[in-house]
């Protein structure tokens, strides 16, 4: 399964974000290749739309499952027209969340 | 036609009183006036003056993108042009979301394949008021729900514009802040008076209109309302170092504020005389 998880810096700690539409990066984990990547998440800086544009990015790269401590109604709404199932965390980091799975 | 903002960043200042009053100062010198409400999201200048919204001539459209499934091929330059990011592609088609949608309309001309059409919603009203023969006032309102109600404030000013020189004056009361909707009213304006009062949100605000004023080259004064209430210096300063100056000082009136309060600006039309309003 493909996951992503909204975070604020680049590194396997960096906890949850508490936004997801301007969250900094995403952490996208493919749990079948073991695979770990960071990437920057466009709606970080958009001046609206934010939660459109991040949800945009995760669809395109085929992601099944989000990670989020906090998520927005147009946010919500991409997410479930994409068919990406979305799960509230807070506190923990994209290590924990990896190993959890 | 002359054209002049009243406009000041801050809500609360006296945007509409001082449009008002100096709608009834130009009155009272025998010029044609139109006062016209832009603060379309909640326009008042009706009720400040003593007068209902009954008079509906007109309503304005935004235009939304419609897909059409059958010519739409994904290509997402839609997406792309999209600075509201307002279109998004989810469960293999394209989607409109109409809330972010600015109506720019960029997305018509970038489809390579000719996919979207034109969808018309009605985003708000024009009501149209002869106070007198020789005062008209002009309202936008937008409708609930609408986000982007700049629009609304062109179509006001286009629906102005048309009376030409039948007035001699327009006065545009414009929202607070220093968005969209505002650079709307103010664009190409004559003249702008940026209404401030002796805070230290007063001045935090008029600066930015200044810079805003500044960026879009227009010749703007400065009307410092409840002007006894707290210290000017600062406002005087801004004044000087952006090269404006302070065409007004208006001190706090119980008078003003209790005809205010009860909406009868149209009762005491000589109300403008407290104001030591420069014939210039």
């Amino acid at each position: 399964m493909k996951i992503a998880i909204c975070v604020d810096g680049s590194e396997e700690k960096a906890k949850v974000s508490d936004v997801f539409g301007r969250c900094k990066y995403f952490a996208v984990y493919d749990s079948e290749s073991e695979k770990l990547e960071f990437i920057k998440n466009p709606g970080d800086g958009a001046s609206r739309g934010a939660g459109i544009s991040a949800g945009q990015v995760l669809i395109d790269r085929k992601i099944e499952k989000v990670y989020c401590s906090n998520i927005g109604p147009n946010a919500e709404r991409i997410l479930s027209q994409g068919g990406i199932e979305n799960e509230v965390v807070k506190e923990k980091s994209v290590k924990e969340i990896i190993n959890e799975l | 036609m002359k054209s002049i903002a009243v406009t000041g960043g801050k809500g609360g200042t006296g945007k509409s009183t001082i449009a008002i009053l100096m709608a009834y100062y130009y009155l009272s010198k025998g010029l044609k006036v139109i006062l016209a409400d832009c603060d379309v999201e909640c326009p008042n200048d009706s009720i400040i003056i003593g007068r209902s919204l009954k008079n509906e001539k007109e309503k304005t459209y935004a235009i939304y993108p419609k897909i059409d499934k059958k010519k739409c091929n994904l290509c997402g330059k839609c997406i792309k042009s999209c600075k509201q990011n307002a279109i998004y592609k989810a469960g293999g088609v394209i989607k409109i979301e109409e809330m972010l949608c600015s109506s720019c309309g960029v997305c018509f001309h970038v489809c390579p394949r000719g996919a979207i059409s034109k969808k018309k919603d009605i985003n708000g009203k024009i009501f149209e008021d002869d106070i007198t023969k020789e005062f008209k006032l002009v309202t936008g309102r937008s409708e609930i729900k609408v986000r982007e109600t700049s629009p609304i404030v062109n179509e006001v000013r286009k629906y102005v514009a048309e009376y030409g020189n039948d007035y001699d004056i327009c006065i545009i009361d414009t929202a607070a802040g220093t968005h969209c909707t505002v650079i709307q009213a103010l664009e190409d304006m004559d003249e702008v008076f940026i209404v401030t009062e002796p805070t230290p949100l007063g001045v935090h605000d008029l600066k930015l209109m200044l810079e805003l004023t500044k960026v879009l080259g227009l010749k703007r004064r400065i009307v410092i309302n409840k002007s006894n209430l707290g210290k000017t210096g600062n406002i005087y300063n801004l004044a000087k170092k952006y090269k404006s100056d302070v065409y007004l000082e208006v001190p706090y009136d119980k008078k003003i504020e209790e005809i205010y309060m009860k909406g009868e600006f149209e009762k005491n039309p000589d109300l403008f005389k407290l104001l030591d309003i420069k014939n210039e």
